[in-house]
């Protein structure tokens, strides 16, 4: 099956994270296991670059995160939980638009079928 | 588990950040790192492979490092910049450096505040330049004076920098403090300003009362818990060696 990692998520990665957390709050382990699944284990991502991306994505208010509160009855350690923002939502709107027309663009110069 | 640790640390060490900061991202870090050591481990059924798994599918320390970098605000580094913001645990230290970080505070609030406001009292002509500068060192030099009595009472109160909890020696620190402040007091009014009011002299008393009942405080007393904990915990993160795994 073809991989698809590295270089070719880059820039892609927070509309990837934005995706996965419109199924629900989820901590930085869920994402990875969400954008996972939704590519089919085609997507190889080094899971410790999703922070910088969670981070980005919460500076510019996308995101909201929280830890996770003693009466959540899990044991171990606390774990932060994000969720997308109404922000966020449009964000994830508008990076679906600019990921269709790249694809448009991108199959008409190589003369792909749409 | 020592080697998560270490790769952990490895990505979070050289970023430029406030202690609290920087505790949040290891804390987070780890957790995700030990999330794909225990699955790991069921699939191999072997810690170190488990290890060698979980550090090859969270990435190289020095690239999450360098990405962290650009990802966190601008003030974090400003911040870090700041020797007393740099290290944001309030408690578990010794009370002369916490004493020292609250005049330092005091400094900078008369270097921000007084100043200025000395400078309009000059050139009103409603002081003189020297008298100015008098107050300003008495204000500064007040402050260490009446901080380390209380900070060092909170925490004989609560046992922390290490101690234990001593009711003695919060008793001493709550007595030599009313004593010094009076002292002062009383110099102030016999040589410097006869007119103080009397009622000044009820600030030493009413001071330790107002420091027990905040120490006492369970929400305060929760935060200075989370707070030594905290420290703790940095703690042993600083001390790894990252030299080699």
């Amino acid at each position: 099956m073809l991989q698809i990692a590295g270089d070719k998520l880059r820039g892609h990665l927070e509309t990837l994270v934005l995706s996965s957390l419109e199924q629900g709050v989820a901590h930085g382990l869920e994402i990875v296991k969400r954008v996972d699944a939704a590519g089919s284990g085609a997507l190889k991502l080094k899971e410790g670059s999703l922070y910088p991306a969670l981070y980005r994505l919460e500076q510019a208010g996308f995101v909201k995160a929280q830890w996770e509160g003693e009466g959540s009855g899990r044991r171990g350690a606390r774990r932060r939980l994000y969720r997308l923002t109404r922000k966020g939502k449009r964000q994830l709107n508008l990076g679906r638009q600019e990921w269709v027309d790249f694809v448009t663009v991108m199959n008409g110069v190589l003369g792909a079928p749409a | 588990m020592k080697e998560l640790m270490i790769h952990v640390e490895k990505a979070v060490r050289p970023l430029r950040i406030t202690q609290g900061q920087r505790g949040a991202i290891r804390e987070e870090l780890l957790t995700h790192l030990q999330g794909i050591y225990d699955e790991e481990l069921e699939r191999h059924g072997d810690s170190s492979a488990a290890v060698q798994a979980a550090i090859e599918r969270f990435g190289p320390a020095e690239e999450i490092s360098r990405n962290l970098r650009g990802s966190l605000p601008w003030y974090s580094s400003a911040l870090a910049c700041v020797p007393w913001c740099a290290r944001m645990r309030t408690w578990p230290e010794s009370t002369g450096r916490i004493a020292w970080r609250a005049w330092m505070t005091g400094i900078l609030f008369w270097v921000i505040v007084g100043i200025p406001w000395s400078c309009v009292l000059v050139a009103t002509d409603r002081m003189s330049g020297g008298r100015a500068i008098g107050l300003w060192f008495l204000l500064a030099s007040y402050s260490v004076v009446f901080f380390v009595p209380f900070v060092g009472m909170f925490g004989c109160i609560h046992g922390v920098y290490g101690q234990l909890r001593s009711t003695r020696r919060a008793v001493l620190f709550a007595v030599v403090g009313c004593l010094v402040q009076l002292g002062i007091y009383f110099l102030i009014k016999l040589y410097v300003k006869p007119t103080l009011p009397l009622g000044v002299f009820v600030i030493p008393f009413l001071a330790p009362l107002i420091v027990f009942a905040t120490a006492r405080s369970s929400g305060l007393m929760k935060l200075v818990r989370t707070d030594t904990q905290r420290g703790e915990r940095a703690g042993e993160w600083e001390q790894l060696s990252l030299s080699g795994d």
